[in-house]
């Protein structure tokens, strides 16, 4: 997984490129954490993100935790359709916030 | 076009780098598109983790089968192991509906399974594990 760092207003964007799997989930884990920690915003664009498992969910179940625990704003945006039906078909598309593209998630 | 093979993994997580490969063989042999793969392999991924992770607290290499059945109609698929019994089956349904703070991961991969998966069955035989899923091509 690679990622790309980006701040668009009071959003700090974090972009998502790979396989969210077993084996990158500690790493994206890590990343999200330390994101979380330091911005108020933040937005996971996930249009470069191929393939997720239910390790991925975990960590993205995770991520949206500390956000909220904390009060902060963790949206997500521009996924493929074959990854946001499994977002659909775990009942997570209820949890977070997905919106189309990142220009809709900055109207938030 | 009809396509069978077997492949012979280890009780190791590092083998499931393996199926992207694997997939990308069956897709050249029976053409299947990249959402019917990607289906596949999540599948595949859910159901080795939890035989990898859980089937073998014991330790030591073991093997795992993969059998693949490809025709034009139907990919199917069975993973065979010796590990600990585990009917994916019978295994804990998350609740879909529970708040953020309230929602635990366990049983979400076979409920993945479940639902992109036209078929998904279990058997215990001779000690072994025996997991069979497919998908309907047409």
């Amino acid at each position: 997984m690679e990622y790309q760092d980006a701040k668009n207003g009071d959003f700090f964007v974090l972009s998502l490129k790979g396989r969210l799997d077993a084996a990158s989930a500690p790493d994206f884990d890590k990343k999200a954490s330390e994101t979380i920690e330091t911005e108020n915003s933040i937005i996971v664009d996930c249009a470069g993100l191929e393939y997720v498992n239910s390790s991925g969910l975990r960590t993205f179940l995770s991520a949206l935790k500390k956000a909220g625990a904390s009060g902060k704003k963790f949206y997500l945006c521009s996924m493929r359709q074959n990854i946001k039906e499994i977002f659909e078909i775990s009942g997570f598309a209820n949890i977070f916030m997905i919106f189309d593209d990142v220009d809709e998630a900055l109207k938030n | 076009m009809a396509f069978e093979k077997t492949y012979k993994l280890t009780n190791d997580m590092s083998e499931l780098e393996r199926l992207p490969l694997i997939l990308s063989e069956c897709a050249q042999n029976c053409d299947f598109d990249d959402e019917v793969s990607f289906k596949i392999n999540l599948a595949l991924d859910e159901l080795l983790t939890n035989t990898i992770s859980y089937g073998f607290p014991d330790g030591g290499e073991s093997k795992i089968i993969l059998n693949c059945e490809l025709s034009d109609e139907l990919a199917a698929f069975e993973i065979i192991d010796d590990g600990v019994e585990f009917n994916p089956l019978k295994a804990k349904k998350p609740d879909l509906d529970a708040p953020a703070v309230e929602r635990e991961i366990g049983g979400l991969g076979v409920h993945i399974v479940k639902n992109v998966m036209n078929k998904f069955e279990y058997k215990r035989e001779n000690g072994k594990n025996i997991v069979t899923i497919a998908i309907n091509l047409k």
